[in-house]
């Protein structure tokens, strides 16, 4: 098991590093002046002369590409043009944030998915199942900027006081705002932010995002599992299970389930690169401060270094994503575990 | 041949009479086509305007359907009237495996719904400018822009900004979303046809790097690489080729499914005897692989193609959607959306109309793909209860009581 | 019959006319156990370990054992379908394994097979016209389509099928019609020699015995050049009915080869034994000892020492742990590969290549 561990670890990192190198090798493709992609003509003349040394902008190309890889190695993604910071701050300040919005997506995603997956394959047929087979289908089917925006005009016509962008509500960020006045005039305040206070905005600002980012692939995962559950329950040993004279519903729990929900994992790794991508959609739309809304920003400001630096770590959550299901599947079959 | 008598000797009304009653109905359409067309144009007043449509960049696609168009609809009386023509029942010759497929799925009723989709999404396609009330760059006003609301002033489900119909740019938009899809799609399956093909039939290492490449490609999201690639290369190509360079990376970023798919298939398909036999019948790999394991393989590549075409489809939208996929004036139903995100509390019909017909098509490739699948998984009772069916034959009998 | 079995075998030799069609030389196919990230090879399965036989013109041979112990393996390494590991096959004077790929599609059109499984040896998406004469055309045999269908239709007719059906699909025939068109592929181009790889096992018992005519009537026919069978099957009266000669494998080696009553009449190898004890006699009264063998069957991986049967042999001595028997001789055509017959019989210089004489 442990050397399952090991082997898969090490199997990642070349491909992390693979990752890296193609979209630098996109950035070398682009004709025109190289250090364009690099050096905004605003910045303050050391830093562009740091830059050029650090990335050997005037050396040729196999030397900046090794000059990069090892600024990488040690950090430095290089300085946003738009917004004159390290994009390692940058990214540093977003990832958390898009973390925290995919993580929640996930539990939610699995949850719910599985629950009606299981729900519908119990009453295969019946109108519940037929319905929730159609529901879906269609949202499968859906944009998921377009359910986003549904969302957010439903909500904002319902209930004008959720929050329906952002991460922050305002009530908070006025008192940040009092907090960092009275710090600059060196007085003291009792303006406190309460940490229960700051989780509760936090979630009340999650909650849309989540759902939108989340329907679409519970849906799928939802008829996965329908799939696998309906599959084990016309296995041999359910049927003995039941002839045995054990409950229906210890049937389902020890002898179903088990078995149904091990494939489902399999397609949490599948699944990664379009929680992704959907992260980045769900993030613009909704004004969330993470790497999907830094990476679009990116797009429309031409801020080149951020913009690759962001794709390199989107991609880089993929990959670890793949290997923490793969992890996860390993421990749980037992037939993989005991090798 | 069944008596057929006077009237029901005609082409198309042979079929409708003797025929399945789908196929029947669909020929009559067909050959009715060009005057429903111009009754269509009349009433809707597009024909005269549709002229007046302006053009713009990267709308050869648009125009491009024109011209085929007109061509389809000239011919299709006579297609109509050919495949109508009353023909003598044909001794059996054999079911095919096709055969097969399509018996089962006429069983399944979503698989229908999903043709059906698709079937009208391509008439869209194909008759835009005889549906369109407006063109899609059309402007009825150009010195009083304004904004409104379904069903008024002519404007079947509003207007946007600039005052362009919304009902037409949603015709229209299907050209863009079906075409992009269509020939990325061709373009990633042939690919992952082939190199799947060759992965499997010839293992070892061309199999393993292979393998691997796949799997680093998957590692970056495809709408990620997208939004690199046309950001990164927005300045250096001219707005006409935006369209050609979108196909091309979508072709280059959706090969990978189906190259595994296909790899699989090859893989069990080696052990199969029938294989080993070629092998003992001297015949080359190259003849194997081409004539033997390819044709078994194509069923879950139709499948994995259908399914493609729609998400290609959300795709390209969510592309357009943050600026990066069609140019203007083009109407793409993404772009569409993301024009009314800032008008969505104002004037909701901006994207909740395009946004419904993208999940609509959508909606119509995956459950026609879906039909597909499952028609095309062989089910073992299915195709033995056809074999007994066959056995009626005296000679077949006798012989097995010989 | 001589007893001399030198004599038989100097007058064989001499005889130009029973030059073997096929004679196999100690085959041996070993396959490797990979494991680990770099595929290191920890063992070998050895399913093919030492056959030795010859099989002459016209002439069908049986090969029977318990599943795994090499049978259809020895089938398709003869046909070099499989890469043998050791070991030398000639064919009709040509030595098989050395040929380039070209001179081995020429030979292809001489040696063919039939496969077991009626449902997964024809091509479902091929009409039975293009399965049965592609060969045909691929190895310029008849130059147009339209021959090609005549001489299907011809074949058709040889295996009890109506040419009529030559443009239906195999999912539309029964298993015993399948096994019928199999039949038909593989007398396409009038083969010298047949690998018959379980050909009837997995059909019905009436269904079997219309396959087991066709094939001998097929063997008749001049016109077809009279084949030569090599008919592997499990089933012991099966091979009787058809087979001139058997030969008895296990665990990869051949451990008795005779003409078949003389097999029957006097099985000498141990398992030869067992196993004709196991054969159901269809008298109730007629209830006869049945030898049961002790013990698990080896695994092909690690054979064991001598004698590869010891470990389950009614009649083991302590010589059969040590050294591999060589092959006695208990008539001009009948070989025993057993240390029971140390003294009494002698010892074959040729191995299990004995009394293929036609």
């Amino acid at each position: 098991m442990f050397r399952y561990v090991v082997r898969r670890l090490l199997g990642a990192i070349p491909m992390v590093l693979l990752v890296a190198l193609g979209l630098r090798a996109l950035m070398a493709l682009v004709p025109g002046d190289a250090s364009a992609l690099w050096i905004n003509p605003d910045m303050p003349v050391d830093q562009i002369a740091k830059i050029r040394a650090d990335f050997g902008l005037d050396q040729p190309w196999y030397v900046q590409f090794w000059r990069w890889f090892l600024n990488v190695l040690q950090g430095d993604l290089g300085m946003s043009l738009a917004q004159f910071k390290p994009v390692t701050q940058i990214i540093g300040d977003a990832l958390p944030n898009t973390l925290l919005l995919s993580g929640a997506s996930m539990l939610v995603i699995f949850v719910v998915g599985m629950t009606i997956g299981v729900i519908s394959a119990i009453k295969q047929y019946s109108l519940t199942d037929n319905v929730l087979t159609v529901v879906s289908f269609f949202l499968y089917s859906m944009p998921g900027f377009w359910l986003a925006l549904m969302l957010i005009l439903v909500v904002s016509e319902l209930w004008p006081s959720w929050p329906s962008s952002g991460m922050v509500g305002n009530e908070i960020l006025d008192k940040v705002a009092a907090i960092e006045e009275a710090k600059l005039l060196g007085e003291t305040t009792d303006v406190r932010i309460g940490v229960f206070e700051k989780w509760i905005d936090t979630a009340q600002h999650l909650v849309m995002p989540v759902i939108a980012l989340g329907l679409a692939s519970a849906a799928s995962v939802a008829r996965y599992t329908r799939s696998s559950v309906l599959e084990v329950v016309r296995q041999d040993y359910v049927r003995t299970a039941r002839a045995k004279g054990v409950a229906e519903r210890k049937v389902i729990l020890r002898h179903v389930l088990r078995n149904a929900l091990l494939p489902v994992i399999t397609i949490l790794g599948l699944m990664m690169p379009f929680l992704v991508s959907g992260a980045v959609l769900i993030e613009y739309v909704f004004g969330w401060p993470g790497m999907g809304q830094e990476l679009v920003g990116s797009v429309t400001q031409r801020d080149t270094p951020l913009l690759v630096a962001c794709a390199m770590l989107l991609s880089v959550m993929v990959i670890l994503g793949n290997l923490a299901a793969d992890l996860l599947y390993g421990f749980a079959d037992p037939r993989i575990r005991h090798d | 041949m069944p008596e057929s008598r006077g009237v029901s000797r005609l082409p198309i009304v042979h079929q409708l009479v003797h025929g399945p009653r789908v196929i029947g109905v669909a020929l009559l359409l067909a050959f009715l086509m060009p005057p429903i067309a111009l009754v269509f144009g009349l009433v809707s007043g597009s024909l005269s305007r549709h002229i007046e449509a302006a053009r713009g960049f990267g709308s050869w696609i648009l125009d491009v359907w024109n011209v085929l168009a007109i061509k389809a609809l000239v011919v299709s009386p006579a297609v109509a009237i050919w495949l109508g023509w009353p023909k003598a029942k044909r001794p059996r010759e054999g079911k095919s495996q096709w055969t097969l497929v399509r018996e089962r799925f006429v069983r399944s009723p979503m698989a229908h719904w999903g043709l059906l989709g698709v079937v009208f999404l391509y008439l869209l396609l194909f008759l835009a400018p005889f549906l369109a009330p407006y063109g899609y760059d059309y402007l009825r006003d150009p010195a009083n822009l304004k904004l409104v609301g379904p069903l008024s002033d002519g404007y079947l489900l509003g207007s946007d900004q600039y005052s362009r119909d919304i009902y037409s740019r949603i015709i229209y938009g299907s050209r863009i979303s079906l075409t992009i899809g269509f020939v990325a799609v061709g373009l990633s399956v042939s690919l992952g046809l082939l190199l799947g093909l060759l992965a499997g039939f010839f293992g070892g290492w061309v199999d393993f790097t292979l393998m691997r490449f796949v799997d680093y490609l998957l590692s970056i999201p495809r709408l990620v690489l997208l939004l690199v690639v046309m950001a990164l290369f927005k300045d250096v190509v001219p707005a006409e080729f935006r369209v050609h360079l979108m196909v091309v990376i979508l072709g280059i970023t959706g090969w990978m499914g189906t190259c595994r798919i296909v790899r699989s298939e090859v893989l069990s398909l080696k052990e199969r005897d029938f294989v080993q036999a070629g092998r003992a019948l001297g015949y080359s790999s190259t003849r194997i692989m081409l004539r033997h394991v390819a044709p078994n393989c194509l069923a879950p590549v139709i499948v994995a193609a259908t399914l493609g075409i729609g998400a290609t489809i959300l795709v390209e939208a969510s592309l357009s959607f943050l600026g990066l996929g069609v140019p203007e004036p083009v109407p793409s139903w993404g772009k569409m959306v993301a024009d009314g995100k800032e008008y969505i509390t104002k004037a909701w019909w901006m994207t909740v109309f395009p946004g419904f017909t993208i999940v609509a098509a959508v909606l119509a490739f995956n459950l026609l793909g879906d039909g597909l699948r499952d028609a095309l998984d062989p089910r073992s009772s299915g195709s033995k209860k056809i074999r007994i069916e066959e056995m009626d034959d005296e000679e077949t009998s006798s012989q097995e009581a010989a | 019959m001589s007893t001399n079995p030198k004599a038989v075998m100097d007058a064989v030799r001499t005889s130009g006319r029973h030059e073997p069609l096929l004679e196999v030389r100690d085959l041996k196919k070993w396959f490797p156990i990979k494991k680990g990230l770099l595929g290191k090879v920890v063992g070998h399965v050895k399913a093919v370990d030492g056959v030795s036989f010859a099989l002459g013109r016209g002439e069908t041979l049986g090969l029977v054992g318990e599943s795994g112990c090499g049978k259809t393996t020895v089938g398709r390494t003869i046909l070099r379908l499989i890469d043998p590991t050791a070991g030398h096959v000639q064919f009709d004077g040509k030595s098989v394994f050395d040929l380039d790929s070209s001179h081995m599609r020429a030979l292809r059109e001489d040696m063919q097979i039939i496969f077991q499984d009626p449902y997964s040896s024809l091509n479902p998406r091929m009409t039975v016209a293009a399965i049965v004469g592609e060969a045909l055309l691929v190895h310029g045999i008849v130059k147009t389509k339209a021959e090609a269908r005549d001489r299907v239709a011809e074949l058709l007719e040889r295996v009890g099928l109506s040419p009529k059906y030559v443009n239906r699909y195999p999912h539309e025939f029964s298993g015993g019609q399948r096994q019928r068109i199999g039949i038909a592929r593989a007398l396409a181009m009038h083969p010298k020699f047949i690998v018959c790889d379980e050909a009837v096992s997995a059909l019905d018992v009436s269904i079997q015995a219309q396959i087991l005519n066709i094939l001998m009537d097929l063997q008749e026919d001049e016109s077809l050049g009279r084949p030569s069978y090599l008919f592997i099957a499990h089933d012991l009266s099966v091979v009787r009915h058809i087979s001139r000669r058997i030969a008895v494998m296990y665990l990869g080696q051949i451990v008795e080869l005779s003409m078949t009553e003389e097999l029957f009449d006097q099985p000498s190898h141990p398992y030869t034994r067992a196993l004709l004890s196991a054969i159901p006699r269809p008298d109730p009264d007629d209830k006869p000892q049945r030898i049961l063998l002790e013990g698990d069957v080896p695994t092909p991986i690690n054979p064991p020492s001598g004698c590869h049967f010891h470990t389950r042999c009614p009649e083991v001595m302590p010589r059969c742990s040590q050294e591999e028997p060589p092959a006695f001789l208990v008539s001009g055509t009948h070989a025993v590969q057993c240390w029971l017959y140390d003294g009494k019989a002698p010892v074959s210089e040729t191995g299990m290549t004995v009394g293929f004489e036609v």
